[in-house]
């Protein structure tokens, strides 16, 4: 390659367990909305110990016009554009999510136990799942046109509380 | 046919044992003890916020745990409050069960990219560009240190600007004053002053009838690099424009009254060799924590310097 040229490949590496097509690592809209405040998710308390947030490894975000991570809705296709939704492997919830501000997830495919969706749904092996704030729900109707993308694993819904989900790259389709 | 076999013990030895060594002296060697013809970019530098918190390694037994997860963190104690209060002769004293507030910190991890090269490429070059990656990277660890520090301060003003934000017009004498007496004013020792490089140029406009003739006189001839204070006040200067506004000084209060700097590892060179490709990274585990929030004042000029 010549050395005049600025292409360089800046993906970050998959992680055992989670082999994902891409991972980011990125600031939360929350931590964010706080730092400007002063009082908020990562920013230190009146004892000097850093806020926890809100944002949970398993649930679903996406970028928003900031730059930032917030929690995803899947978009409906006939009214509004696509988007890259990604699952989050270690949140702002944490010690060092809270220290940092910043939230690590990835783009699938990829296979993951989840407490993250919504409780309100019925979870069947196979069926199409879409995102609303961040949690894993139900594709209700065919032609809603929301945004799909994983689907219920094998395994479904197990009495334990842990959703099995196959996260798929991309969209399966609105 | 012949052939050689290389492991990854012996692929450490291929790449020079200065490259090592320089890592395994981390952070305190300079840039500019570099001997190399490669022409610099921008002047790298070590972190700032490491000569206002001096940092600590922990050992695994002084981690503290918690039962919810496995991340690492560091209780600290503060300074129990207390009172006196004075009594007729007949008096006695109220009972008061005493208690001390406590802080944590918690601990992140700073990585460079994984830096990747055929050894083959690598031939090309005639200087030792690995050396110079590894150490570079090492400082732009040290940049990212200064810019979550940045950020730390700027959050606790950000709650409390009125207090801890001083805003004037210029770089004089009663600017400083001014902010030095808003730390006092709460009862906060003043311990040192952080600013860039940039603003600290600024000194050299100080007026004899400000600074006395002596000073002035100083600065006109020597410049003010060799200056370590201004007002008996230690100054740390800081290159990265880009990082501490340069329109802003930090005061704060000595380390003792204002928070930690831990590590769970300095910062370390992982390198490995698969086949022709080689493979390196540098990576390290601080945690900063500020538990004293009054114990530091921004100050903020409305200009940058020209």
């Amino acid at each position: 390659m010549k050395l005049s040229n600025k292409y360089t490949p800046t993906g970050m590496e998959p992680m055992p367990g989670a082999r994902a097509g891409l991972w980011l690592s990125c600031k939360a809209q929350e931590v964010a909305t706080a730092e400007a405040a002063g009082v908020g998710p990562s920013v230190p308390d009146d004892e000097g110990t850093p806020t926890p947030g809100t944002v949970v490894p398993g649930s679903l975000v996406e970028i928003n016009a900031s730059g930032n991570l917030q929690l995803a809705t899947s978009p409906d296709w006939t009214a509004a554009m696509p988007k890259m939704i990604f699952c989050v492997f270690s949140g702002d919830d944490d010690f060092s999510g809270s220290l940092v501000g910043d939230l690590l997830c990835y783009h699938g495919g990829g296979r993951l136990d989840t407490q993250q969706y919504n409780p309100a749904g019925s979870y069947v092996p196979g069926m199409p799942l879409i995102a609303s704030a961040g949690l894993f729900t139900p594709k209700v109707a065919a032609n809603d046109h929301f945004q799909v993308i994983a689907v219920v694993g094998p395994k479904g819904l197990s009495t334990n509380g842990v959703l099995d989900v196959l996260l798929c790259q991309g969209s399966l389709g609105a | 046919m012949n052939y050689q076999t290389e492991t990854p013990q012996a692929s450490a030895q291929f790449v020079n044992q200065s490259f090592v060594h320089m890592i395994e002296a981390g952070r305190t060697k300079e840039a500019a003890d570099e001997s190399t013809a490669f022409i610099r970019e921008i002047v790298r530098q070590e972190a700032a916020v490491r000569e206002v918190l001096v940092p600590v390694g922990l050992a695994d037994d002084q981690i503290d745990r918690d039962e919810r997860t496995d991340e690492p963190k560091k209780i600290v104690e503060k300074e129990p409050q207390s009172l006196a209060t004075f009594v007729e002769f007949q008096g006695t004293p109220q009972a008061w069960w005493f208690k001390g507030p406590r802080y944590a910190v918690y601990f992140g991890k700073i990585i460079s990219p994984e830096f990747v090269k055929s050894k083959f490429q690598l031939m090309t070059y005639q200087n030792d560009i690995r050396k110079i990656l590894a150490d570079n990277s090492v400082k732009d660890m040290a940049d990212v240190e200064d810019r979550f520090w940045r950020r730390t301060n700027v959050l606790i003003v950000n709650k409390n600007p009125g207090l801890q934000r001083t805003s004037v017009p210029a770089f004089t004498s009663s600017a400083f004053k001014k902010a030095f007496q808003a730390l006092l004013l709460r009862r906060r020792p003043i311990g040192k002053m952080l600013m860039t490089k940039s603003l600290f140029m600024e000194a050299i406009d100080l007026p004899a009838t400000s600074v006395g003739n002596a000073i002035a006189e100083a600065h006109y001839r020597d410049g003010i690099e060799n200056e370590e204070r201004f007002w008996g006040i230690p100054v740390i200067s800081t290159i990265k424009t880009d990082i501490y506004d340069p329109r802003e000084c930090w005061i704060y209060s000595p380390q003792n009254f204002l928070g930690n700097f831990f590590l769970l590892q300095d910062a370390t060179l992982y390198i490995k060799q698969e086949a022709d490709k080689i493979m390196f990274h540098t990576y390290s585990s601080p945690g900063i924590g500020v538990g004293n929030r009054l114990s530091l004042q921004q100050l903020v000029f409305a200009a940058p310097p020209p």
